[in-house]
């Protein structure tokens, strides 16, 4: 077993310095972009560095606003979709009604369907409801993107405490909303952060409804993304997606430090 | 104390426990023991308000209490699985009870300290329930019980999932715990030794109901029922024809004051004594249990008994021995018919 376990599983290694590089590259060439002021081919690297383009981006209005209304859209869009969605998936999990399946299954269905095709539905109709164009109708409509995050992950989450740790707490004079709080909450709480993690870089990174709902009114970041893409100069949009990417790793990289990973594998009913 | 009064619980048409009906004095100590799935989980957990009968009334001190909600209950249950809170400290999953009654925090910081001493858990109040061992965790769980004083205390199973040894010393402690403070104790067990060694009065459940209640001795020679004799200790069985108060017992006639009909008798693997007028049978298993010895003979025909002996006098295996029951319990249609007594002379029987 000794000797088995000293050699190198050179292979194995190998495998996964391919699938690194596969998984970063792409994320450090888009970093170097950002960074990069000329970078001709057959370079390997930039010729020249700097961080011109960085105050070409910040010094525009035009880029400061769709990134704070981006913000805004989510983090509304997250925490309204985490109130509404934590509390259902509680009882997903713990009460037993008729088509309890099926309402599960349900939320998969709606994420089956094109995001695209169904925005247009929601669109016509929000057109009678003078929502088009509007934060609010934005919100809505993103918060459609947060229900499969926020209803499996919780459901598989409240489902895997014992509901004997409830009863016990229930036994010993708490009520059932003080069981909930003290005990039910803190438990899950690695899975509901992990939740609210996806939930909020999937809304973030959400253009469909932006650009179906909020356009022209609303202009959200990734928007501001398609539109810089679709010109030349690749260090703006290099720029802009390294300023998303940061915060959105920092986060996920937080929820990771303050749980395990078994805990989000948890969430996922592993 | 607590009086359970005609207790029924249904699971999808079927009753999970029928008719429960007992009563637990102050300070007493009451095992509901049986196998998995009797249904005594099902009626601690109603007595806990866990679960809600269908029918029947649950008095605690004099006041009914079956309709109130587990936590307006003044009871506090030790789960089999421990359920310890693993966000909290020890201390904290002590003081849990208080804080929701909302104790002053002094107070509730010496009750705690309290309550781990009397559990032996001094300098534990800081760590988590995850850094604890089995034993140590269940001993939390009692002090999280304990620490409410509550009029009941119910336990489910809680030393179960422990190593035997671990198991019987908790239970010794336990049992000294209970007695000291007078805790009106409800203990479900599987284990009959465990309800034997602990129990006041063990209540044996069966099929939902409750065959028996009584003191552990007179549950072991007295069983009411066919069910509880075969679940307590072992028996030798075996179902007679009885004519006209007699009755051959593989080969041993017995004598039994009751109407004609089938019988069965059962005798206590100890209840048989060599003799020579007894039953000729043979040795096929010696199994030394140290301070005794379990004997499996076969009778002529080939039904097997059980038979316990001393370390002298040991029998070698395939050796012939006569053995004799001196005390034989009859059962017709499960219920208690009386004592068979064997008869001294063969040829007696014989005659009848």
């Amino acid at each position: 077993m000794k000797a088995r376990r000293k050699k190198l599983p050179v292979g194995g290694i190998a495998i996964l310095l391919a699938m690194s590089l596969a998984m970063v590259g792409p994320i450090l060439s888009v970093i170097i972009w950002a960074f990069a002021v000329k970078w001709r081919y057959p370079n390997l690297l930039p010729t020249e560095w700097g961080l011109k383009y960085w105050r070409i981006m910040l010094g525009r209005d035009t880029v400061i606003e769709p990134i704070l209304t981006s913000l805004a859209l989510t983090s509304v869009a997250t925490t309204m979709a985490a109130l509404i969605c934590w509390p259902a998936a509680y009882a997903f999990a713990r009460l037993q009604f008729p088509g309890r399946q099926l309402f599960l299954f349900s939320f998969i269905a709606a994420n089956a369907v094109p995001k695209f095709a169904l925005f247009v539905s929601i669109a016509v109709v929000f057109l009678n409801l003078n929502l088009v164009g509007t934060f609010w109708g934005v919100v809505v409509v993103q918060m459609l993107s947060a229900v499969l995050f926020m209803i499996w992950i919780p459901t598989a989450a409240f489902r895997s405490i014992p509901p004997a740790l409830e009863e016990a707490g229930f036994d010993l004079g708490a009520s059932h909303l003080r069981v909930f709080v003290m005990i039910t909450l803190p438990q899950a709480l690695p899975a509901l952060a992990a939740s609210y993690v996806l939930a909020f870089v999937s809304i973030l990174f959400e253009v469909d409804s932006a650009l179906l709902i909020g356009a022209p009114q609303i202009t959200t970041m990734p928007l501001l993304l398609l539109s810089l893409s679709a010109q030349v100069i690749v260090q703006e949009a290099a720029v802009l997606c390294v300023m998303i990417w940061v915060p959105c790793f920092a986060l996920l990289l937080l929820t990771r430090r303050f749980m395990s990973s078994k805990g989000i594998a948890q969430g996922f009913g592993a | 104390m607590l009086k359970v009064q005609n207790l029924t619980k249904l699971f999808e048409k079927n009753r999970a426990v029928s008719g429960a009906t007992f009563d637990v004095a102050r300070g007493e100590l009451i095992c509901l023991l049986g196998p998995s799935g009797c249904g005594k989980s099902t009626l601690l957990r109603m007595i806990a308000g866990l679960a809600l009968p269908d029918a029947g009334r649950i008095d605690i001190d004099g006041k009914d209490v079956t309709e109130a909600q587990a936590n307006r209950r003044p009871t506090a249950m030790v789960f089999q699985s421990h359920a310890l809170w693993n966000h909290m400290t020890v201390a904290q999953n002590v003081a849990f009870g208080l804080r929701v009654q909302g104790l002053p925090k002094p107070e509730i910081a010496e009750k705690v300290a309290a309550a781990l001493t009397l559990v032996g858990l001094d300098g534990f109040a800081r760590r988590r329930p995850a850094e604890l061992s089995g034993g140590q965790a269940q001993r939390v769980a009692l002090a999280r019980c304990l620490v409410v004083e509550p009029k009941v205390l119910l336990m489910d199973e809680p030393f179960s999932a422990l190593d035997a040894h671990l198991r019987a010393n908790l239970r010794e402690e336990l049992k000294a715990l209970q007695r000291r403070l007078r805790l009106t104790t409800i203990f479900v067990t599987h284990d009959q030794e465990e309800a034997m060694e602990l129990a006041d009065r063990i209540v044996v459940m069966h099929a939902g109901r409750i065959e028996q209640i009584g003191r552990p001795g007179d549950l072991y020679l007295e069983p009411q029922t066919l069910t509880v004799a075969r679940f307590i200790g072992q028996m030798n069985e075996a179902t007679v024809t009885l004519k006209a108060g007699r009755a051959d017992w593989l080969g041993q006639p017995v004598a039994l004051p009751a109407p004609d009909g089938p019988v069965t008798l059962l005798c206590r693997p100890e209840d048989l004594q060599r003799d020579r007028a007894g039953i000729d049978v043979r040795v096929t298993r010696v199994i030394d249990l140290g301070p005794m010895i379990r004997v499996t003979v076969a009778t002529d025909e080939g039904a097997a008994l059980t038979w316990v002996c001393g370390r002298e006098g040991q029998p070698q295996t395939g050796a012939p021995l006569t053995l004799r029951p001196s005390r034989l319990l009859a059962y017709r249609d499960g219920q208690r018919l009386g004592t068979a007594a064997p008869v001294a002379n063969r040829i007696m029987a014989e005659r009848v």
